[in-house]
């Protein structure tokens, strides 16, 4: 039963962000990704608490009473499956975005016969990853350039990256992909 | 309440299982075959600990908690490349971060993408993968590479988003 209301209201829910993100992202926010993506996740925040108690009401007698722990239990449930599920869509657009394998394949496609190694470091070198990175950060102010030498002005992007590698010396058990080259 | 914790038990679980077997095997391209196997415990967990801590509806419970850490597992999998393979821009951050009392200067920038060719990185990995492949010295784009980027593509169109920056 409670198996059926998480899916239900997870799916409504998951719906409702990328719609808002859609909205958003091409008639209010114009083009700012970022945020519209934060109010797909808020918008459906309603839908994924509010489904299950529709759900609920309408089956009436026939719903087996769940109780104040199936409720709390459901309920936190459905914060973590709809948390992995706006996380999942975040990373398909970032990979669209910003992922360099993602690039090389966009390169790739874009030349039905392909690129030789010395064309595809003339459209994309491992030299210019870096360099359309750090554009990228100094853009939005999350690096800034002072007396010729570079600050990190993110603390958010801080946590974030020392969350990765956390992951990354926990299950890996190394800090860089380039350790055991 | 009970299923929720044997759904983040499970989910550890498997997920230390997994980066046990890693660790074991060694390469990249390894790491990529056991990447299912944590589905498959799951159930085995999440069915112990029902037996174990008796919930009053053990099969509602149990599908509760299998959803929960097959959900928590989709997610790490889909962010489990930005864990194996380092995020440019996360290491950028780091490397900088790591110089915040003085700066970072421009020579130790160039310094730091010569120690890290993350382009040819990527073309390797997505050799491995069957994405592309190497045909007269040529780098070709296969049908498995075309459908992922037509699925990421899809998603960017619902959107509305036009031009991707790399």
């Amino acid at each position: 039963m409670r198996t059926l209301l998480l899916f239900l209201a997870v799916a409504a829910a998951l719906g409702v962000n990328l719609a808002v993100q859609g909205v958003a992202h091409r008639l209010v926010l114009r083009g700012r990704l970022v945020p519209s993506i934060g109010l797909g996740f808020i918008a459906g925040l309603p839908v994924l608490l509010g489904a299950p108690l529709v759900v609920s009401a309408a089956m009436g007698s026939d719903n087996p009473a769940l109780g104040f722990a199936g409720w709390t239990a459901l309920i936190i449930a459905l914060m973590l499956v709809y948390v992995a599920g706006s996380f999942v869509l975040v990373c398909l657009i970032a990979a669209g975005e910003t992922s360099v394998r993602v690039q090389i394949l966009r390169l790739l496609l874009a030349s039905p016969q392909g690129l030789s190694e010395p064309e595809l470091d003339a459209n994309y070198s491992n030299r210019a990853i870096v360099g359309i990175r750090m554009e990228r950060l100094l853009a939005s102010g999350s690096v800034i350039l002072r007396d010729g030498r570079y600050f990190v002005r993110s603390p958010a992007l801080v946590v974030i990256a020392h969350l990765f590698l956390a992951c990354r010396l926990v299950i890996y058990g190394r800090r860089s992909e380039f350790d055991s080259a | 309440m009970a299923e929720l914790g044997i759904a983040l038990l499970s989910f550890v679980v498997s997920l230390a299982l997994y980066g046990l077997m890693v660790r074991r095997r060694g390469s990249l391209r390894a790491a990529l075959l056991p990447l299912l196997l944590p589905f498959a415990v799951v159930p085995v967990i999440v069915v112990l600990g029902t037996a174990l801590l008796r919930p009053s509806d053990p099969i509602d419970a149990a599908l509760l908690a299998c959803s929960i850490a097959w959900s928590l597992l989709i997610a790490f999998i889909v962010a489990n490349t930005a864990i194996e393979t380092e995020s440019p821009t996360q290491s950028l951050v780091l490397f900088i971060w790591s110089k915040r009392t003085t700066g970072a200067p421009a020579e130790l920038i160039t310094e730091f993408d010569r120690s890290r060719p993350y382009r040819d990185s990527r073309l390797h990995g997505l050799l491995n993968d069957g994405l592309v492949r190497l045909s007269n010295g040529r780098y070709v784009c296969t049908g498995s590479g075309t459908k992922m980027i037509a699925v990421l593509d899809a998603y960017r169109r619902l959107i509305g988003r036009r031009t991707p920056t790399g």
